[in-house]
């Protein structure tokens, strides 16, 4: 193999699947990266170019980047010795070739560089499956969906099915992605061009898969095809692609948690509010940042709960008549669904102090999310 | 540190005793608890009438039918294990309050400072022993040295019913006259490796330098170093938290539903609620006891959200459970005995305030049984 590939270029594949290869597994040899060439035909735009592939069973992340190919053939090396020496080189061009005795040349400039490699047939390929489900829709729209909802998923092991994000497909345009740790759940309700679920209807998405679809949603270009069955899933671009194995188990039944007749609601400037937020966990030390909420005829007052640093209070105008009452909430979690809703309002609606609460944008009713209260003693 | 006073107590034959005591036809005989030898059981323990026939536990069950065909085989019943267990331990609390559980049937006492604030932790054994024997019936053999690996090694000294004790003047000379495959944690393995190196008595495993056992035996090689010299530092933690607290009387007359009832319940939330405050102890469940006049016991819990924050608190929340057990499920039936129990603690430092989970679902458990 010999190719000519960009220094940047080869940064960003390397930093693509950094995630895949970044640890000190149990098995070294996941470590690597695949680099191996490809003709016009499945090159990118009719052109040929070169596939970075890495996976670690759970995750398996492939992309192609343009390159110039001199002779084909395919590579197994370290991931992170060809990404730290290659970032220190100065020149902007990266030449590399593989001799039969499975050393690498890498050559920028007058740097020269000798790297042993890994015979090819030892490393775990991803392969891409043909899934029967599929779900059509922008990269951006699918950032969106999974930054409006992975923060709720749990980050803890002790309920390995709230570990990611349930998709589901309610329409032939309609997705629903759902998650919760059980003290929140974010719900958004995403059109897409097209949905087909035969079989399979809902499926958990890990949240390392998502992590990284998010991170590298530049590279998917315009459209994603989302194609899974019970134990796959891939996210496939024209030019890149991640596979992830899907979370055994079933997403618990979140219908009944959404409340529906919570009756004392209240409408909320945004950032009058998510400033008021930030300085109550600023002065809170403690894990939880309880945060005390009061509504009262035309009032919110937020006051931080035995701070370490000290105590706030502040005052929000708002538009309420009803019965005044207090609840608690951890100021994070309110935060996290403020920063997810774009409006300039938000819509709270309340039943007691004990009772999980609904937030939502007031005049988007694609995204929902429900937070359980902070019991704080008075 | 000051040389402490630590005791070991290990119950005999402990589920074997257990199972003799309460069906004395097989006293004397060689008795098995274990799973069936027909279906590929282990033994879990055995008298020491079939160990003369060398049966020990984990062997398999037909391995010892064969050792000793004669040998009476019975399933282990673990929950009365348990409650022995518990019984032994709440001795125990009697002497100190730190007592480490090992497993069903062991446990450390450090008996430095100790509640009868006797001086002699010989004594003290002795009396454990004894109380034991008279409570629960068992015998126990004891160790009692100055820390938890000597009195370890004593206690398994004079099995059974015996009591050895391991003077800080003679550790040493005990311990190089000692078989290492004493040590704990010194299994086959470690026994086979020691063995190659010549070293099979104490005071060959005492000639080799602590560099020595590293390089051949790692981390345990530097515990073997320094157990051999009689040294071992480690504290005994009561690890397991305490997990409940409750009281209760028994009245010198039955009583109603009434104001008689009630003012008991009081006195002894009151009673419940000091010796929480005193231990930090907060819990979120309550438990009522309550034994009829024939007998009949029953227990109603509640849990709350959030630690019981008061005692009329828990009063409130008992007062309603026993008034609809008195009014409702078993009317006006007489009471002789009254119990209030909470568990559920909160962590220590319990947070200010807690997270309400969806899936959390708040319990209101009852359970009734005949006691």
């Amino acid at each position: 193999m010999e190719i000519l590939i960009k220094k940047e270029i080869l940064i960003s594949a390397l930093q693509s699947i950094h995630s895949v290869t970044d640890k000190s597994s149990v098995k070294p040899i996941l470590s690597n990266f695949l680099l191996k060439t490809l003709d016009d035909e499945n090159g990118i735009d009719g052109k040929s170019c070169v596939e970075f592939s890495a996976t670690d069973y759970e995750l398996s992340i492939i992309g192609k980047f343009p390159a110039q190919v001199i002779e084909h053939g395919s590579v197994c090396i370290s991931a992170r010795k060809v990404y730290d020496i290659c970032r220190e080189f100065q020149g902007d061009d990266i030449f590399i070739k593989s001799t039969e005795q499975l050393w690498i040349h890498v050559t920028s400039g007058a740097s020269q560089l000798k790297l042993p490699s890994i015979d090819v047939g030892l490393y775990p390929q991803a392969v891409l499956e043909d899934l029967p489900e599929k779900v059509t829709t922008t990269a951006a729209e699918l950032k969106h969906f999974i930054e409006s909802t992975l923060f709720a998923a749990q980050t803890n092991e002790s309920r390995r099915n709230l570990m990611g994000v349930c998709l589901s497909v309610l329409d032939e345009h309609t997705t629903r992605w759902l998650a919760t740790d059980g003290h929140r759940l974010a719900q958004m309700i995403g059109t897409v061009s097209s949905a087909i679920s035969e079989k399979v209807s809902e499926v958990i998405i890990p949240r390392k898969a998502l992590q990284e679809v998010s991170k590298a949603v530049d590279l998917f270009k315009d459209s994603v095809e989302i194609s899974f069955d019970d134990r796959t899933l891939q996210f496939v671009g024209s030019t890149f692609t991640i596979k992830t194995r899907l979370i055994e188990g079933k997403f618990p039944n979140c219908d009944p948690i959404i409340p529906k007749d919570n009756d004392l609601n209240i409408v909320v400037d945004r950032d009058r509010l998510v400033s008021s937020l930030k300085i109550v966990s600023l002065i809170s030390s403690e894990k939880l940042k309880p945060v005390k909420v009061t509504i009262t005829q035309e009032k919110l007052i937020l006051e931080s709960e035995k701070a370490e640093y000290g105590e706030v209070s502040d005052e929000i105008e708002i538009e309420y008549s009803g019965e005044e009452f207090q609840i608690g909430f951890n100021a994070k979690y309110l935060l996290d669904v403020l920063n997810i809703i774009n409006g300039s309002e938000i819509r709270l609606e309340f039943k007691n102090a004990m009772s999980p609460c609904l937030i939502k944008d007031p005049v988007d009713n694609s995204f929902l999310s429900v937070i359980m209260p902070l019991r704080i003693e008075w | 540190m000051d040389t402490r006073k630590i005791i070991h107590v290990d119950m005999d034959a402990f589920y074997a005793s257990v199972e003799i005591l309460d069906n004395p036809q097989f006293k004397g005989q060689p008795l098995i608890v274990g799973g069936s030898p027909e279906n590929r059981g282990v033994v879990a323990a055995a008298s020491y009438e079939v160990r003369k026939y060398g049966v020990h536990s984990a062997m398999a069950s037909s391995r010892a039918k064969q050792l000793c065909p004669h040998a009476v085989f019975i399933k282990p019943r673990f929950s009365r294990y348990k409650d022995i267990s518990s019984q032994i331990h709440q001795i125990f609390l009697q002497y100190t309050d730190l007592v480490e559980t090992l497993a069903l049937d062991e446990a450390w006492l450090d008996v430095t400072q100790n509640l009868p604030e006797e001086p002699s932790a010989t004594i003290l054994a002795q009396k454990i022993k004894t109380q034991i024997l008279e409570e629960v019936g068992l015998t126990c053999s004891a160790g009692v040295s100055f820390n938890k690996f000597l009195a370890k090694i004593a206690s398994d000294e004079k099995k059974p019913d015996g009591l050895f004790v391991i003077q800080p003047k003679n550790a040493v000379s005990f311990l190089l006259s000692m078989e290492v495959k004493k040590i704990p944690g010194v299994g086959k393995v470690t026994a086979k490796h020691l063995a190659e190196h010549g070293i099979l008595v104490g005071h060959q495993l005492h000639e080799k330098t602590e560099s020595f056992l590293v390089q051949h035996f790692g981390k345990f090689g530097r515990v073997m170093y320094e157990r051999i010299r009689g040294i071992d530092h480690r504290p005994v933690s009561p690890v397991r938290e305490r997990k409940s607290m409750s009281v209760e009387t028994t009245f010198s007359k039955d009583w109603v539903y009434g104001a008689t009832l009630l003012n008991e319940l009081d006195k002894l939330i009151e009673n419940l609620w000091k010796n929480c405050q005193k231990r930090s102890l907060n819990g979120r469940t309550v438990t009522l006891k309550i034994k009829f006049n024939d007998f009949q016991q029953i227990t109603r819990s509640t849990s709350v959200n959030q630690a019981i924050a008061s005692s009329e608190e828990m009063f409130q929340l008992c007062q309603r459970k026993l008034e609809r057990v008195c009014q409702k499920e078993y009317l006006q039936k007489p009471i002789r005995l009254l119990g209030v129990g909470v568990s559920n603690f909160e962590k220590e430092g319990g947070q200010e305030a807690k997270q309400l989970d969806f899936f959390e679902l708040i319990d209101h458990s009852d359970s009734t049984g005949n006691g």
